[in-house]
């Protein structure tokens, strides 16, 4: 089932997983605290996050295998590593998606392999619009054709903001920028899509 | 630059199928193997020379018991049970001092401690203003380097009974049983130390201090735990008994100044000396019997040690004697045998005394194993002859010493029995003393709990209790200003009426399953980051409404000045109106 805006409901839940009042932080550094003595007591984060960051790892490749075990080093490095962890009043969740992150990025290089952005039609529809294009169908072929020719991190910010739909703050959280930063980045981005949209109507399809 | 693909509409996966893979055991299991293959171990040395141990010859120094140079007073306390570690060169005892996790929460305020005075060649009795006895038996005592102390040995000495003196102590009270955490409830807790000059003296191994501990609680649930106070950890030693405290009515006062005679005191002095000469007969009764000698063989591992015989007196009569590894043990690996080590230390392994410990060195590697004495041929029928010979003027030592301690003991219950008869003349003309002029705030000390202790530290008969039950809500603490306020160590529980503490972890001022017992009179406590003590209003825990799942709760900073116990007790609201 896709909500109004475009993702599935358990992609919501999934994603709520991350979003935290400060009370709710603050628990949860306390679970992380009993854990830093007691690893025993990891098992109710690796139950909270298992499937935000599964998901997280699955969307940059297409191996599923692959993505479970990536998903199981990337609680075993915060598990090994957990009593460096310091609280920053930010979610855990986001210090687990920057270790996802560099054990995706580490797999692609020892393997030679590119990455893969995995999105649904939907979503491609939504950042169409966004650009204020009016005809879907006729810009899709284009769109794809522009995604592709992003530097991977424009692609980053893209993907987790349209295909992920995370908010700014996360992102910036993941990604260790500030909030704003992430915005202006991501609407340079944007800007840069619609520069290449244009070319690509002036340029006959190969 | 392409670096990626665009992969559009996947099959998408499902929670069930994502949850379904999830294994946490294993994670734990990953995690606890990786742990241990990044420790140093033996198995991880590069081994350059090849050479089999048979011929290495080594000078061993063997340790028997030392112990750690500790100073006086405030260094304390358990770190001296602990501390059974073998000793090779000077240098290796330049460990660094670890910190006791004793830590008393409220700058200056403490249970003091009371000195006595002990011969060590004698043995004796302390006896506390509370009622509570301990009796040393005679040549009870050891330096740190394991030699025998003599001469007067001070004996300091406190006890901790109701919630005041317990939180002021800032003993750790959780108990980990089996990965479980518990939390202690107290029938009383005692510390006892001894020093002769500034240094530290130990227990020595086989000698047990008789405790007659005055206690509040008669009950017979309480176990008897001692303290480990550099790893925080309890050691579960077994069960207590419980008898009356006749000396009750002098609890806590200095025992001078309450209504004591002489009389009595000079019939109790009697009794107790009763008591350590009993003690003495049932720690002298453990003979060591000789060892039967083995015959070289069962193991393809064997090696010689050149050590140094009055260490080992047992082994000093075996010619040609060598040693064989234990091959069953689990511990031993045969590659130990392929590395040319550079030390080696013989250390006594097992009570019975036919097993050694040996450890091996080389630069920052070490491995130990197992290993029994051999002799092989000849030397193994002379060693036969020479242990037959042993064992039968062993059994008639025995024999003899069976009966003279029987008769002594004969002798000795009839003394305790006149003894008793006389201090029961005594007592009933000290039972008009006036109870409340000396009692111990609200509780008396009405009885004894009995029990032997192996080593100085803290004692404490305790019973486990698990987190209260009735609500469980997610608890945020804050200031009078409503900032959160940081807890370095634990917020803590206590309910009137249970001599128990229940620790919260809440480093940050939360704590996501607050459990409490609302039908209680609660108090929760705690020292924020600034070392101030900060407790919560016990009408701010019945104020939560029924239904809540979170609350916020105002921590009040204390305005009063709390200088001795007998304040906390008044502050705590443990006690109403205590001259103290």
């Amino acid at each position: 089932m896709q909500s109004a805006a475009g993702i599935s409901q358990e992609n919501l839940k999934v994603i709520s997983r991350y979003h935290k009042t400060e009370v709710e932080m603050l628990a949860e550094y306390e679970i992380i605290l009993q854990a830093k003595t007691d690893p025993g007591k990891f098992s109710t984060l690796y139950d909270t996050y298992y499937e935000p960051i599964f998901r997280f790892v699955y969307q940059r490749m297409d191996d599923k295998e692959k993505a479970f075990d990536i998903t199981s080093q990337v609680f075993l490095k915060a598990l090994t590593n957990l009593h460096r962890y310091e609280f920053k009043g930010v979610p855990f969740a986001s210090w687990l998606y920057r270790i996802a992150r560099s054990e995706v990025y580490q797999q692609f290089r020892q393997n030679k392999a590119s990455r893969t952005v995995n999105l649904e039609s939907v979503h491609l529809n939504q950042l169409t619009e966004e650009l204020e294009e009016n005809n879907l169908e006729e810009y899709r072929v284009k769109m794809l054709k522009a995604l592709k020719e992003l530097e991977e991190e424009d692609i980053t910010l893209v993907e987790m903001r349209f295909f992920e739909k995370r908010p700014f703050k996360e992102i910036g959280e993941i990604l260790e920028i500030t909030e704003n930063n992430a915005k202006v980045k991501l609407y340079r981005v944007l800007d840069k899509l619609k520069r290449k949209l244009l070319k690509h109507k002036t340029v006959p399809d190969e | 630059m392409k670096t990626f693909n665009i992969q559009p509409d996947r099959q998408p996966i499902s929670p069930e199928e994502i949850n379904a893979r999830k294994k946490f055991n294993s994670l734990l299991k990953q995690y606890q193997t990786k742990v241990n293959v990044s420790k140093p171990a033996y198995k991880t040395t590069i081994v350059k020379g090849v050479a089999v141990l048979t011929t290495i010859t080594v000078i061993t120094t063997v340790s028997v018991w030392s112990y750690r140079s500790n100073s006086h007073a405030e260094k304390t306390s358990a770190q001296s049970r602990t501390e059974q570690v073998s000793v090779k060169k000077p240098e290796q005892v330049k460990k660094p001092v670890k910190k006791s996790v004793v830590a008393p929460p409220i700058k200056g305020v403490t249970v003091k401690r009371n000195a006595y005075t002990i011969n060590a060649s004698k043995g004796g009795t302390v006896r506390h203003n509370t009622g509570t006895k301990l009796v040393f038996p005679k040549n009870a005592f050891a330096d740190k380097n394991g030699k025998d102390v003599n001469g007067d040995v001070e004996i300091k000495y406190r006890e901790f009974h109701d919630l005041a003196d317990i939180i002021v102590s800032g003993i750790p009270m959780r108990y980990d049983s089996a990965g479980k955490m518990y939390h202690f409830e107290s029938a009383g807790m005692m510390e006892v130390l001894g020093f002769k000059g500034d240094e530290q003296v130990f227990i020595k191994p086989g000698k047990n201090v008789l405790v007659h501990m005055a206690s509040a609680n008669g009950e017979s649930r309480f176990n008897l735990y001692s303290l480990d106070t550099v790893s925080g950890k309890w050691e579960y030693k077994g069960k207590d008994k419980v008898t009356r405290n006749a000396d009750n009515t002098r609890a806590f006062g200095d025992r001078s100044e309450n209504k004591i005679t002489k009389e009595l005191f000079d019939k109790e002095a009697g009794m107790t000396g009763v008591d350590s000469e009993k003690l003495e007969i049932q720690n002298s009764s453990a003979s060591a019997a000789p060892v039967k000698p083995r015959k070289a063989g069962s193991s393809k591992y064997r090696f010689d040690i050149d050590f140094d015989k009055t260490e080992f007196p047992e082994l000093g009569n075996f010619d040609g004697l060598q040693f064989e590894v234990d091959e069953k043990q689990e511990k031993f690996n045969p590659s130990v045998f392929k590395v040319e080590w550079e030390d080696i230390e013989l250390l006594q392994a097992n009570k019975s005394g036919d097993t050694y410990r040996v450890r091996v060195k080389k630069g920052k590697h070490s491995a130990e194993f197992d290993a029994y004495p051999v002799v092989e041929g000849k030397n193994y029928s002379h060693a036969m002859d020479e242990y037959a010979k042993k064992f039968d003027a062993y059994k008639k030592e025995v024999e003899k010493r069976k009966e003279k301690d029987r008769l002594k003991k004969e002798e000795l219950e009839a003394k305790l029995a006149l003894y008793k008869k006389e201090r029961a003349k005594v007592l009933e003309k000290e039972n008009q003393t006036d109870l409340a002029e000396i009692g111990y705030g609200n509780s008396s000390l009405t009885y004894l709990r009995v029990f032997q202790i192996s080593g100085f530290g803290i004692w404490n008969c305790d019973n486990p209790l698990r987190y209260p039950t009735g609500r469980n809500i997610m608890a945020r603490f804050v200031d009078e200003k409503g900032n959160q306020v940081r807890i370095p160590n634990n917020l803590y529980l206590v309910e009137d009426g249970r001599n128990a503490i229940f620790s919260f972890p809440a480093p940050a001022g939360n704590i996501k399953e607050f459990r409490y017992d609302p039908k209680k009179e609660n108090m929760v406590w705690g020292i924020n980051e600034n070392g101030e003590l900060i407790t919560l209003e016990r009408k701010e825990l019945n104020a939560v409404p029924g239904n809540a799942k979170e609350y916020t709760f105002n921590m009040k900073k204390c305005d009063a000045e709390l200088k001795t116990v007998g304040d906390v007790r008044k502050y705590f609201g443990l006690i109403k109106d205590e001259k103290s």
